[in-house]
């Protein structure tokens, strides 16, 4: 689906971004070090950066673990959260995965430590709720952790599950169509 | 939720990208929330409206494809024409199979579905379309993928010969799933079983021809001939069908309930499938090929074998199962429907072998149930003690016993059908609600001695799970006689606790109107409802009382569908 038409661009921006690194002297330690876009650097096992399609490519396209990568467009706080995440995850076998037909990943449960993932990324210092889980939702869909991506767009239903239209619209804070808009939309 | 009070003032739009949005959608439980999210804007429109026009059902035809037919009519008028997006259109029928042979409606489907490129999976479960639609569908959408027709005697009602199939044949090459059911099956000849055998050789994952019986004077016509002739097409049907599986070993869904030559079908499915996952068959003259077929077929994962002869032991069915799988690894079977078994006592001691069960169906004759009332619950007990992974029961339960033992180990049951309860009472109710919290839906039946004490708790303790509750009947009878049964305290407990509550039978129609109107609006989901009129001179009352205010209540609740008055 979605996920591997973005792996190809991701493949190639890692390729360009790590190309420098190609030179350096290849590691066999499964460690790597990444940076996000403020600055902050987190050091991750090989196996747990593997969740992410985007890193897993990258690994393959590169051959070894390079230097400190920069990762573009994921703040600090979400890499953490996207490591907790995988750290977590990275034995399990059956991660919601792009082969899952959509009924068993609409019908898929949040598992009890998913649960609370979630609840402490809303309860992040008094946000607004939405943008955190966003960030993040984004961020997964860089990264490209099929599981992640799962876990956020089921959250992130479940906020608007029930709710009107004009309250989605709040949550989201989308600007109300124009009647005209609205009327061609209601058709 | 959103904190409006906390809100920075100036909070900019979020913004998603357009497949984050739709993998948004696909998680939305019902179709009502895809609407209102599509509604929201724009981009989350072109997002969802794939999603809300992918999978088309009509439950009752005649009124709802009536209002699709109007809207698919005029595209030029619509945003968006829907008939784009339409992948799955499945077509049920609301009635029972001999009164939808006699009033089919004419949905014109063809004309619909010549304008539907994505069409992949079409599904009918009524007599709706003829040879000349199938032809026209069939050249439309190429690209089906899966199909299941019915076929009526009557020329009016939509009848399906060897042509029709023919056609799907010469160009559907797409083709993996066929299921075929037919009320007169002498419109069917080996020339359209010989088309199927040829066109998707080895490629076909799915088949099904079944047999319907609809009771109807004079309309079934058997081709003429004498006997010779019935044994020689008898034959070749065999043949044909022969054909079919030995050309398509990958086989993996295969269900036969068909009259004739069943019985070298089976013999020649047991010759040649390995890959069997899901068997279903009916009218087995002799259990000996099926017995053949799931020897050879160990990873099967479903069983359905109806109309058994109930004269053959039916552990002769499962015991290849046993014998073919090491003690290590156990049969993967983990859905069971026997159907027409009088055995309990022995074939419930062979289902703890099966540890992997999560459907389970076995339903004897009713009488033979009750016969060996203390028996039977005994026996269940034990296996329930061993099955912890079941999900649906349906299965003769009389009294406490099956339900203390689910309550104790079954913690992953779904659905329960104890309609035969008659001696459930209160406490075990009580247990089973606290020990098996992901229960949905639960059929009570007749459980006489249920009372509001039990069901309020009920409500409580599974809350939001609960999406389908039926009434025990007995109760509810009793409640109108003016003793103790079911109050309007159930269906406030039900209001109150049970958001997510879509089904709700039995309720009895001597509740008073004003609370019924002051409690459904609040049971948001709900869309099917049915009440319970006793027999007595007071029931036929508010029953006459109900009958006249029925609009009004279907008013009242915003998602209902159906509501009726069960006698």
């Amino acid at each position: 689906m979605f996920h591997r038409a973005n792996l190809r661009n991701n493949s190639k921006n890692g390729r360009s971004q790590v190309g420098q690194n190609r030179n350096s002297k290849k590691k066999p330690v499964a460690k790597l070090t990444l940076i996000t876009e403020d600055n902050e650097s987190f050091t991750v096992c090989k196996k747990v950066a593997e969740m992410s399609m985007f890193f897993k490519n990258m690994l393959q396209d590169t051959e070894g673990i390079p230097a400190p990568f920069i990762v573009p467009n994921v703040s600090g706080y979400d890499l953490k959260k996207i490591i907790e995440y995988c750290s977590y995850h990275c034995l399990d076998t059956d991660c919601p995965n792009d082969n899952d037909s959509l009924r068993s990943r609409r019908d898929r449960k949040i598992g009890h430590w998913d649960e609370t993932f979630v609840r402490n990324i809303i309860n992040k210092d008094g946000d607004p709720v939405i943008d955190n889980l966003v960030g993040l939702t984004k961020a997964a869909y860089f990264l490209d952790i099929p599981g992640l991506i799962w876990l956020m767009t089921k959250s992130i239903a479940n906020t608007i599950d029930p709710k009107p239209i004009a309250e989605i619209r709040e949550i989201f804070n989308v600007p109300v169509p124009s009647e005209r808009e609205e009327e061609i939309l209601q058709r | 939720m959103a904190d409006s009070g906390r809100l920075p003032p100036k909070r900019r739009q979020i913004t998603l990208p357009h497949e984050l949005i739709e993998a948004v959608a696909q998680q939305l439980p019902s179709l009502v929330d895809l609407l209102s999210t599509a509604l929201v804007s724009k981009p989350w429109f072109a997002a969802c409206v794939g999603f809300l026009w992918r999978k088309i059902s009509c439950s009752s035809p005649e009124c709802m494809w009536e209002r699709y037919r109007k809207l698919f009519a005029r595209p030029p008028r619509l945003f968006y024409d829907y008939r784009q997006a339409v992948q799955h259109l499945h077509v049920e029928a609301a009635v029972a199979w001999p009164a939808i042979v006699a009033g089919s409606p004419k949905l014109q489907l063809h004309k619909v579905l010549t304008k539907c490129p994505r069409l992949s999976v079409l599904k009918l479960d009524c007599p709706v379309v003829s040879d000349d639609d199938l032809w026209v569908i069939s050249t439309s959408c190429r690209q089906l993928r899966a199909l299941a027709v019915v076929s009526s005697p009557t020329e009016a009602h939509g009848r399906i010969t060897d042509e029709g199939i023919l056609a799907v044949a010469k160009n559907c090459a797409q083709m993996r799933h066929i299921r075929i059911r037919i009320v007169d099956r002498s419109l069917l000849t080996e020339r359209a079983f010989q088309a199927v055998a040829r066109a998707w050789a080895g490629r076909l994952r799915t088949f099904a021809l079944e047999w319907v019986q609809a009771r109807m004077g004079g309309m079934g016509v058997v081709g003429g001939g004498g006997e010779e002739d019935a044994a020689e097409s008898e034959r070749r049907i065999a043949d044909a069908l022969r054909e079919i599986i030995e050309l398509n070993p990958g086989l993996h869904t295969v269900s036969f309930d068909w009259p004739c030559a069943l019985a070298p079908t089976l013999a020649a499915a047991a010759a040649s499938l390995r890959a069997l996952q899901f068997l279903r068959v009916a009218h087995a003259p002799d259990p000996v090929p099926v017995a053949a077929i799931i020897a050879a077929n160990p990873a099967l994962r479903s069983l359905s074998v109806l109309e058994f002869d109930s004269t053959v032991d039916p552990t002769c069915l499962l015991l290849p199962l046993l014998s073919a799988s090491p003690a290590t690894s156990p049969s993967p079977l983990d859905s069971l429907d026997l159907d027409g078994v009088g055995f309990l006592p022995t074939l419930l001691p062979l289902l703890p072998n099966f540890t992997a069960l999560t459907h389970l169906r076995v339903s004897p004759s009713r009488r033979a149930a009750a016969l060996h009332r203390h028996e039977t619950d005994a026996v269940l007990s034990t296996v329930l003690a061993v099955l912890p992974n079941l999900v649906t029961l349906d299965i003769p339960i009389l009294g406490d016993g099956p339900l203390r033992e689910l309550a104790t180990s079954c913690p992953y049951l779904e659905t329960l059908d104890v309609v035969d309860g008659r001696g459930i009472t209160n406490q075990a109710l009580i247990l089973l609600s606290k020990g098996c919290p992901s229960l949905s839906s639960l059929h009570l039946g007749s459980a006489a001695s249920v009372t509001d004490q039990s069901l309020v708790i009920v409500a409580r303790s599974l809350g939001p799970t609960l999406r389908r509750l039926h009434l025990p009947f007995g109760a509810a009878g009793r409640a109108m006689a003016g003793a103790s049964g079911i109050s309007p305290n159930t269906l406030e407990a039900l209001a109150t606790f049970c958001p997510n509550l879509e089904a709700l039978v039995n309720v009895p129609v001597a509740t008073p109107f004003n609370k019924l109107i002051e409690l459904l609006p609040r049971m948001e989901r709900l869309n099917t409802l049915a009440f319970l009129a006793g027999r007595d001179h007071d029931a036929f009352e508010a029953r006459a009382v109900l009958g006249e205010r029925l609009e009004e209540v279907r008013r009242a609740c915003r998602r209902l569908r159906d509501c009726w008055i069960n006698e």
